[in-house]
């Protein structure tokens, strides 16, 4: 499309300023600027370049040229009347013109959409939870507490005198320093079953399901597992974490039709399931560090702990609800998985 | 697509009435270039480039996009919308904390935001029609001693009218903003007109909310008839599990319903719409338009979103081909209007907000 420079011509509608009547023009390139002709009873009109500013294209062969007195002229196809007029193409058109850009850019673009999804994200969401304020876990965990406990029928029934000795065992486990950050919760939740839980911030969460089933020593080492949450920020990175890929994913995907943001759910939560198998293996190898250093606890008792709460009538109920789900599906890596090293280091197999 | 085709169209005699409908000369192929491009610069500038990107996006639409032989200007200056995306984000990301950590200091902005909300929306429309031309003449929102008032009215007091009637004037409401809104904008002089469809607005409503009923009573049946299955025999037979695969279905009826329910609202108000002589009619059918959701949808899944400028210029083609202009005598005899400058910072409080303020094309 490169014309000899004084003998580009082309027809194009001419806009007289602030009127939408148009009027099909004949263009050319004349040494001192555009010469129109072909206007209604006008004779050749000539404007000089330096009244005319040219808008090249984005993308297409759509030119225009905006004259200082506020007509505007519209050519299909400008490209070599302003070529002519002495226009290069810019560095942006030059970019957007270029194939190998675009093309090279695809594995590009996918390798970093990629690094950023497995390691961007969980990385960025650690250093923010780092950076995050105390007060700010505080406040997450008051909120969830007032939802967990706003049913008066979940008192627990858990007896007094054996909340306090499971409250000294907790203290014991985390040393005086952090002593006061942690406490203990007992609930009476029969939807739930036997189950225990961390909040950000050091609250924990057991229900009178599970003390029913557990001895004192079997609470503790789940006890420890909820601490080594708790040491890991593992509630508040989570959130963190997940909504870090949503945001991601809703970019990707840009302003996409509902059925694209239907889809888009269903990896990102694949990807906490990830996390969170991934905090779980974490909180395991502190519980079992825990009831390793000492002599009179034994690893055993999470192993036997975990065991009797799979086995338990509600949490089976549940597992038949839900059918037998693959591991990776699984919040808590299946649990003969998850117990190998337990067993390994339990001296007396029970 | 190359467009030669439109020099038969540009040459054809002025001032003469009929009908034309949109021409969307974009494709994919050369959109995506632009937008690779946009996205790559973005990233390497850590998003400054966004309003640079952002203005050539538009550019590229609305140059694409022909009526009648003339194609449509986008005229918005990048550094304007940069200023207002600082403003915003200097403004408004505090809250978006606040709130997030449920702190009650967000509780503050809740008054600043229900004050500010139609300000920012007027400043929006001012803006964003400010900067579209079509055959060199500017559209515009009314800039008249009303308009802010009309804003209050529309979008904060009906809005409140409407929740202390539980909702019951709710489809009234929508109507009186889509309608406040229209009959505020102008192309060069000359305002455009919404008939009223009062009646319309609430035949819609009303089926959407029997489709959300029926869609909640549906889930709710399913659930039910679960757990009573599992607390009686304890375990499940396969016909439990077959209501399961019930969901979905419920779920598409639910998409269907909701996108006939659009569908039909976007052609209910193009249908009122006038400027002047001209009105505009629009064929667009339920079949393809669902084609055109579910599809891009998989397209833009299955490629991780490469193929979204197809998606978008797809979309662009369907929609603007199936729209058509019927101007008795012709298109030439609009005259400009007085012009004003606007700032992109509604533009962009009103993008970051999410706030809705388009009228379906």
């Amino acid at each position: 499309m490169t014309a000899d420079a004084p003998h580009a011509t082309g027809t194009g509608r001419l806009y007289r300023a602030g009127l939408s009547r148009a009027e099909t023009v004949t263009v050319r390139a004349g040494p001192q600027g555009l010469v129109l002709s072909g206007m209604d009873g006008d004779e050749a009109r000539t404007v000089p370049r330096h009244t005319l500013t040219i808008v090249p294209p984005v993308g297409g062969n759509y030119w225009r040229f905006d004259f200082a007195n506020g007509d505007t002229l519209e050519v299909i196809g400008g490209g070599p009347l302003a070529a002519a007029l002495g226009h290069k193409p810019g560095l942006l058109s030059r970019l957007e013109g270029s194939w190998r850009l675009a093309l090279a850019s695809v594995p590009a673009l996918l390798g970093l959409g990629a690094a950023t999804w497995y390691w961007g994200v969980p990385w960025a969401a650690d250093l923010a939870a780092v950076h995050t304020p105390p007060w700010v876990e505080r406040k997450l965990t008051d909120a969830g507490l007032s939802l967990i406990f706003r049913d008066e029928k979940e008192r627990t029934t858990v007896d007094p005198a054996r909340q306090k000795r499971l409250a000294g065992i907790l203290a014991n486990m985390v040393g005086a320093q952090d002593g006061q950050a942690y406490r203990l919760h007992f609930l009476n939740s029969p939807l739930i079953g036997p189950n225990a839980f961390a909040l950000p911030g050091g609250d924990i969460i057991v229900t009178d399901q599970l003390l029913k089933i557990l001895d004192d020593e079997e609470v503790a080492a789940v006890l420890a597992h909820e601490v080594g949450h708790v040491r890991h920020r593992h509630g508040l990175r989570l959130a963190l974490r997940a909504s870090g890929l949503s945001v991601l994913a809703a970019v990707a995907v840009g302003d996409a039709s509902t059925a694209g943001h239907f889809l888009v759910g269903a990896p990102v939560l694949l990807l906490n399931l990830r996390f969170t198998r991934e905090f779980e293996a974490e909180a395991d190898a502190d519980a079992l560090a825990w009831l390793s250093r000492d002599p009179s606890r034994s690893p055993c008792a999470f192993a036997r702990a975990l065991r009797k709460i799979v086995d338990s009538p509600e949490v089976k109920q549940a597992a038949a609800i839900a059918g037998h789900l693959p591991s990776w599906l699984a919040t808590h890596p299946m649990t003969e998985e998850r117990l190998r090293p337990f067993d390994a280091a339990c001296p007396a197999k029970i | 697509m190359p467009d030669s085709v439109d020099v038969s169209n540009a040459a054809d005699s002025p001032a003469h009435g009929g009908s034309h409908a949109f021409r969307f000369h974009g494709t994919g192929r050369e959109y995506f270039s632009i937008w690779i491009v946009n996205l790559l610069l973005t990233i390497v500038t850590l998003g400054i480039y966004s309003p640079w990107a952002k203005v050539r996006s538009q550019r590229y639409f609305h140059e694409a996009t022909e009526l009648a032989g003339a194609r449509f200007g986008y005229h918005a200056r990048p550094l304007s919308i940069l200023i207002g995306r600082i403003i915003v984000l200097v403004l408004f990301v505090p809250y978006a904390i606040l709130a997030k950590i449920q702190s009650p200091y967000a509780l503050v902005y809740v008054p600043v935001l229900l004050v500010a909300g139609p300000w920012i929306i007027v400043k929006a429309l001012r803006f964003r029609l400010r900067v579209t031309s079509y055959r060199g003449v500017r559209f515009s929102f009314s800039h008249e001693a009303g308009v802010m008032s009309g804003a209050y009215l529309n979008f904060l007091g009906l809005p409140i009218l409407g929740g202390i009637t539980l909702g019951l004037l709710y489809p009234y409401v929508l109507h009186q903003q889509y309608r406040w809104m229209v009959d505020n904008s102008r192309y060069g002089a000359t305002p455009l007109r919404m008939a009223p469809a009062v009646g319309r607005f609430y035949l819609l409503s009303l089926i959407l909310v029997a489709a959300l009923l029926l869609f909640g009573g549906g889930i709710a049946a399913i659930f039910f008839s679960i757990v009573q299955a599992a607390k009686t025999d304890g375990d499940l037979s396969s016909a439990h599990y077959a209501t399961f695969l019930l969901i979905p279905v419920l779920y598409a009826g639910l998409f269907l319903v909701s996108v006939t329910v659009a569908l039909w609202l976007a052609k209910t108000v193009v249908q009122r719409l006038s400027l002047a002589d001209v009105t505009l009619s629009a064929g667009w059918q339920l079949g393809p338009v669902l084609w055109l959701y579910v599809s891009n949808g998989l397209l833009l899944v299955f490629t991780l979103g490469f193929a979204y400028p197809w998606v978008r210029c797809r979309t662009a083609r369907y929609v603007l081909e199936h729209l058509t202009v019927h101007a008795p005598t012709g298109l030439d005899s609009f005259v400009a209007g007085a012009q004003s400058e606007t700032g992109a910072f509604g533009d962009q409080a009103a993008a970051f907000f999410d706030i809705d303020v388009g009228i379906g094309f």
